[in-house]
Formats: structure tokens, C-alpha cells, sequence
């Protein structure tokens, strides 16, 4: 499933990309800006890094500070990782939450310039908070079994 | 809830190895459900800080230097800045300093010059018998140059958080990073004699050794040039300049013939993870500004600021000690997006620019990235350099004398910093 997340990642990073750059062609080749690239370039980096989250989650790559648990003894070590675990999987469902919130008064809304509903715009964002929440479960899981340490 | 709590609660959760971005997270949800506020202000937020234009050059510009390091320009560019100042004692050392300058120049982030650039550095530096903690010293202080010259994505988010222009800002941070690569040269020059560095090459380069580094690497040095002059023009803004950069890599790789369709993927993988492990951080760090705003924390700490003095020189010296301190224990991108909403106003009230306090802020934060105890630098050369973490801190200590010298140059003159975008801009 990670893989999955990161391939639909790549697919947005290469159409971020390619949606600057064509911009950038037809605003000094052709003298005619596109503002609809300019916004489903700014829905690639949105999309992009709510997908790659969840993965991020599951391999552990979050930037922390481990000064403190570095020092500490195996055993305490898998606990702190199984609660910092447990609690992101809390902040992913506050997240659904807030998102549930604005798509029960506000799923209908389209931005400015590719008349994108809400509900279709917060889909990555959704899928990604979604999954951040299943793998820091299973991830605490794992680490509480004792299979694995995940950072 | 009051500010401080939010705060507090924050530090004690970063303590405890959650990720950064949650730690911020917790306490902004727990405030706003005690505080009975909808919860949509937190993913509005989040979603709000990523969905700007400036933002889009964070990913482009970490893939364009992906692109750079997996097809062999960033060798190229190495054996440039060896023919540029190989020949002087400690020559090698000099060329960590000039090659990390150079690609900086497209880069833009600290980490990416340790991660690139670094292992081709201490490569070459191992095989002249330089010392390992030496070898690894210079090239960990020598990547702080990395966000300080244009690209840079501190600056980027800095220009976010401040509402500053972040053209000027990239603009601005050439000058000081050339300052800051001579402070460097300068103290290397003196550790060659001490130490008696050997000469980065020992005999002069014949003519056709020259013309041989100069035609494989002219292309690869177009980079920099493109991206400042299609910035310094104005036909370019720093999120285009991106683009154009790894668009100039993909051609460069193509005619190069050393990026495989395996290493661009695995270079977009690389680059999605950096991204998003940043801006998840942007994110929440937005969402937690807009909590200490709420609760007028900015304007506690400025009223108690200004209390203090309102002179800019002593509220400058109050800011350095808080930056550096906060670089000691926070990562920059965070650091940048609580800090800049507090610190700001105060230094803007007594005539700092805010152009000029963008590039201190985040030459402070970056002199962080090699102190104890979270120097990320140092902690991703430590096992480059297969040697403890501990021991790479005591030998990048030395540099921290440049560094300082050039933090108080830029602090207290800001004509280097605001020279040339007040040229361009008027």
C-alpha cells in the first residue's frame, strides 16, 4: 500500500513539474499565463504531501529529535515508539475529523480556476490522513509484538 | 489553555521522539477543542500553508540537486572547483568550500550538499590522508553555506511565514554566502599551515587537463548562471527558476548518459520524502502559529522585547542568542515557522529589515545544524565518515569561529545582505 502512495506521489511530483513548466513556455513563448496550471500545480504539492505521509509514517522517515530515547533502554524504547505511534494515529483522526467538518457544509465549493469541487480536491488529503492513521496503528502493533522497531 | 502551555506541551512532545509535525499538531487540536473552535481552522490551515505558489519551489528545487548527485554533475562540478583552487595548501579542503558554494548554487538545502556533494568531498580528502574528523568538520560546516545562496528553501518558507518577497530574500543571500565561504577559506588557510594540509593537487594541470575539466563542466556550471540570471532578470520566479533547473538536470542527464529510468525514480522517491517530511512540518507549524497569534503570544514577546530596548543592535543581539539557541534543539523549518511570527515584529518595530533578518535568522538556524545536540549535518556524516557523532561535534567546533565572525558581519552590516536586492528593486 506504501508503494501504492508512492507511486500516485510521483505521479503528482512529474505533473507539479510539468505544469510549471509548460506555464512557463506559454507565458513567454506564446505571451498567455494559465492560471489553471498554476492551481493544479499547487494541488500537486498539496496532494503530494498529504499522500507521502502515511509512508513517511510507515517507514519511520518523520523528522524527529531522538536525543532522548536514543539513551534509553530497548524495552522503554519500543513503548515511547508504540505511544508516539498511537499518538499520531490520534492527530490523523482529529485530522478526518476537521476534514469531515468542512466537506458536511463546504464539499460542494470549487476553487477559482479549475472549478474543482472540495470533495474532489481534498481526496489525496483524505486518503493520505486515512492511511497515516492505519499504519501507525499497525505500526504500534508491530513494535508492541516486539517483530520490529518502528522509529 | 494559554499560549505558554501550548508551548510547553510542544517541547515535552518533540522530547519523546514523536515527529515534529504531530508534536506541533497535539497541542493546536487540544487547544482548539478546549477552546471550543471548529476543527476545520486545522486542516484549512495545513492545507492553506502548502497551497501557495512560492511552496511549489521546495520539491523542485530538492529534485533538480537529486538529479545532479544520481547523474555525475555533481562530480563534474568537484573537479571544477579543483582546478579553480586545488593548488593551494589544504587544497582540497578550499574545494570542499568552493564546491559546496558552487552547488549551492543549486541545491538549496544544507542537508542535500552533506548528502551530494559530501561523500565525494571526504572521498577525495581520505585519499590525501587528510585526518577523518577533519575531512568531515569542513564539509559539515562548509554545507551551511547551502541555504544561505539562492536556491535556498529556508528562505523560501522564511518568505512564507514573514510575508516577505522571496525573490528579494534569495536575491540577498548571495553576498552573505560569499562572506561566509571567504571566513571559511580564511580559517582553512590557517589550519593548512598548522596541520600541514597537503596541496589539493600537487602538479600544475597541463592545458589539455584544464580545456578536458572545463569542457565537462561548463554545462554542469550554466546551472547556477541560469538560475541567477533568470532570477537577477526578473524574467524568472525563484518557483519557474525550480522548474527550469530540473528541467536543465533531465537534459544534462540525457547527454551525460548516466541517469537510468531506475535512478529517476529512485531520485523522485528521495525527493517526495524530503518534500513531504518538510512540508508536513510547514503544515502543522502553520496551525500552530495561528494558535500562539490567537493567544498573542507575538505580542507578549514583543512587548517584553521592546521593554528591553529599542535599539535594533541590542534586540539583533537578543534574536541571535534565541535563533542559535532554538538551532541547537529545533529543526530549521519548524524553528523558521514558530519563530518568525514572534520575532518579527518586535525587530521590524526598531527599523530591521526584514529581508535582512530573513538571512540571519536562517544563517543562525543553519549554524544549528552542526552544534550539539541535534546537528542533522553532523548526524548524517557521522556514519559517512564511520565515526561517532561525538567526535565529528568536537571537530566541527573549531569552524564555529568563522561562522560567528561572518553571523556578526551580516548581523550588524545589513548593506551586504540588502545591497543587491535594493539595486534590483529599488
Amino acid at each position: 500500500m506504501a508503494g501504492l502512495y508512492e507511486l500516485l506521489g510521483i505521479i503528482f511530483l512529474l505533473m507539479l513539474f510539468l505544469s510549471v513548466l509548460i506555464q512557463i513556455i506559454m507565458r513567454n513563448i506564446f505571451n498567455s499565463g494559465s492560471i489553471q496550471l498554476e492551481e493544479l500545480a499547487r494541488f500537486s504539492l498539496v496532494s503530494l504531501v498529504f499522500l507521502m505521509i502515511p509512508v513517511l509514517t510507515w517507514r519511520g522517515q518523520h523528522i524527529i529529535v531522538d536525543i532522548v530515547i536514543l539513551y534509553l533502554p530497548e524495552r522503554l524504547k519500543r513503548w515511547f515508539s508504540a505511544i508516539s505511534q498511537l499518538l499520531v494515529m490520534v492527530f490523523g483522526l482529529y485530522v478526518l475529523n476537521a476534514i469531515v467538518t468542512i466537506m458536511e457544509f463546504n464539499w460542494n465549493v470549487r476553487t477559482p480556476a479549475l472549478a474543482m469541487p472540495n470533495v474532489v480536491f481534498y481526496i489525496p488529503i483524505t486518503l493520505g490522513v486515512l492511511a497515516m492513521c492505519i499504519f501507525s496503528l499497525a505500526g504500534a502493533i508491530i513494535t508492541l509484538r516486539g517483530r520490529e522497531v518502528v522509529q | 489553555m494559554s499560549g505558554s502551555m501550548v508551548v510547553l506541551m510542544f517541547l515535552v512532545l518533540l522530547t519523546t521522539g514523536l515527529p515534529i509535525a504531530v508534536s506541533m499538531g497535539i497541542p493546536s487540536a487540544l487547544y482548539l477543542i478546549v477552546a471550543n473552535i471548529p476543527p476545520s481552522q486545522l486542516i484549512q490551515r495545513m492545507v492553506t500553508s502548502l497551497n501557495s505558489f512560492p511552496m511549489l519551489a521546495v520539491p523542485l528545487f530538492i529534485l533538480a540537486a537529486g538529479l545532479m548527485n544520481s547523474s555525475g554533475i555533481t562530480e563534474r562540478l568537484f573537479e571544477f572547483a579543483k582546478l579553480l583552487v586545488g593548488r593551494l595548501k589544504g587544497g582540497l579542503a578550499q574545494v570542499n568550500i568552493v564546491a559546496s558554494l558552487i552547488f549551492s548554487g543549486i541545491s538549496g538545502a544544507a542537508l542535500a550538499d552533506v548528502g551530494g556533494l559530501g561523500n565525494i568531498e571526504l572521498e577525495a580528502m581520505e585519499k590525501q590522508k587528510y585526518p577523518k574528523t577533519h575531512a568531515a568538520a569542513i564539509t559539515a560546516a562548509s554545507a551551511v553555506i547551502g541555504p544561505i545562496f539562492p536556491p535556498s528553501i529556508p528562505l523560501i518558507i522564511y518568505g512564507a511565514a514573514a510575508e516577505t518577497s522571496s525573490m528579494q530574500l534569495l536575491i540577498a543571500g548571495i553576498l552573505p554566502a560569499l562572506i561566509i565561504a571567504i571566513a571559511l577559506m580564511v580559517q582553512v588557510a590557517f589550519f593548512a599551515r598548522r596541520y600541514n594540509y597537503p596541496k589539493g593537487v600537487e602538479s600544475k594541470y597541463s592545458r589539455t587537463e584544464v580545456l578536458t575539466i572545463i569542457k565537462r563542466g561548463l554545462p554542469s556550471m550554466f546551472m547556477p548562471l541560469i538560475m541567477m540570471g533568470g532570477m537577477l532578470s526578473g524574467l524568472f520566479s525563484p518557483t519557474e527558476v525550480a522548474a527550469i533547473a530540473v528541467a536543465y538536470s533531465l537534459v544534462l542527464s540525457a547527454i551525460y548518459k548516466e541517469l537510468s529510468f531506475a535512478s529517476f525514480i529512485k531520485t523522485c522517491k528521495e525527493t517526495l520524502q524530503s518534500t513531504a517530511s518538510v512540508l508536513f512540518i510547514v503544515a502543522s507549524a502553520a496551525i500552530f502559529a495561528w494558535v500562539l497569534t490567537v493567544e498573542q503570544l507575538p505580542q507578549q514577546v514583543s512587548a517584553l522585547m521592546l521593554g528591553i530596548s529599542d535599539n535594533p543592535v541590542v534586540l539583533l543581539i537578543l534574536a541571535n542568542v534565541i535563533l542559535l539557541i532554538a538551532g541547537m534543539f529545533l529543526e530549521s523549518t519548524a524553528a523558521i515557522m514558530i519563530l518568525t511570527p514572534i520575532l518579527l515584529p518586535p525587530l521590524m518595530a526598531s527599523g530591521v529589515n526584514p529581508v535582512h533578518f530573513g538571512l540571519v535568522m536562517v544563517f543562525n538556524l543553519m549554524i544549528g545544524m552542526i552544534t550539539p545536540p541535534v546537528g542533522m549535518s553532523v548526524y548524517m556524516l557521522s556514519p559517512i565518515v564511520k565515526l561517532p557523532v561525538g567526535k565529528v561535534f568536537k571537530a566541527v567546533m573549531p569552524y564555529l569561529f568563522s561562522l560567528l565572525v561572518a553571523l556578526v558581519i551580516l548581523t550588524y552590516v545589513p548593506q551586504i545582505s540588502l545591497w543587491l536586492p535594493s539595486l534590483l528593486f529599488n
